[in-house]
């Protein structure tokens, strides 16, 4: 078994530090307490990132669960190379990515609801309720397929770069970039044929 | 503002969404307290089955001996092999 003693050190300073050290060793340890305590100190970050997978409040509440239990079984691998918030990320990613991809089958069915945009956006584009513009990109973004879905996601709604959506993904940086590209101009076609639909 | 800019609008407002309050940390721990909860929810399946096929493979077992018996009746045959030993 590998001993995990020290934070492997990052070029930009410590990352993690030792009292969270201590938790994250005591819970790989299989201290459920300590893991509780990391569980509530990370869990509004990744319930929040959860939110952007699925807005079905069962379905959610699933997720942010399944995140920690796999982040668990897994700690023993984290070296605190990064913070352990963008390491449950990375994990969060995966289990909202394959979340999606059980779901292909049930995609949204019907047009996208630009209609409802109208009476938002372009007259008053700083008026619309945050949950109402989230609830609406969440509507248009369930069309498109997972890997589309995906770097959009993380494009639009989390602001992340080429870089991050790499380190998130695990895809290349090329890939990255080669799939916002082609997701983006699926995403124009959707736009389109909705708006020829009215 | 095309359709495009219109999304990308939203898109960016709801960057601050933030998700309902959120308590997972009770569900997590009895999660790893059961490192395999699958098996446990199909168990009452499988032990149902596995007693089922016992009880097809008895009653299989039962009725070819008791075909084996009445056909090739083996008792008189061993009495037959056994006096002509004896003789």
């Amino acid at each position: 078994m590998t001993t995990i003693d020290e934070p492997t050190s990052s070029p930009n300073g410590p990352t993690v530090d030792a009292a969270q050290w201590r938790e994250i060793r005591a819970a790989a340890g299989g201290d459920g307490e300590a893991f509780g305590r990391l569980v509530q100190g990370h869990q509004q970050v990744i319930a929040d990132y959860m939110w952007r997978f699925t807005r079905n409040r069962g379905e959610w509440e699933e997720l942010v669960q399944d995140v920690f239990v796999e982040a668990y079984f897994s700690l023993k691998s984290f070296r605190g190379r990064a913070p352990l918030t963008h390491w449950l990320k990375k994990i969060a990613t995966r289990v909202g990515y394959r979340h999606w991809k059980r779901r292909k089958q049930q995609r949204a069915e019907g047009n996208v609801p630009i209609q409802s945009w109208d009476a938002a956006a372009p007259a008053a584009p700083d008026v619309i309720e945050v949950q109402q513009a989230g609830a609406a990109v969440h509507a248009v973004l369930a069309k498109l397929a997972p890997r589309d879905r995906l770097v959009l996601t993380l494009f639009y709604l989390e602001g992340c770069a080429v870089g991050e959506i790499a380190r998130l993904t695990g895809w290349s940086q090329t890939m990255v970039k080669v799939q916002a590209f082609r997701a983006r101009n699926r995403l124009k076609k959707l736009l389109a044929e909705a708006e020829g639909e009215r | 503002m095309n359709r495009l800019e219109q999304f990308e609008h939203l898109a960016r407002r709801a960057r601050d969404e933030q998700a309902p309050a959120l308590d997972v940390s009770r569900r997590v721990l009895r999660a790893i307290r059961l490192p395999q909860p699958r098996f446990e929810v199909y168990s009452p399946v499988l032990a149902a089955a596995a007693g089922l096929s016992l009880v097809a493979a008895s009653v299989v077992a039962a009725l070819a001996v008791e075909y084996w018996l009445a056909w090739s009746d083996p008792i008189s045959g061993l009495v037959q092999s056994f006096t002509l030993v004896l003789q």
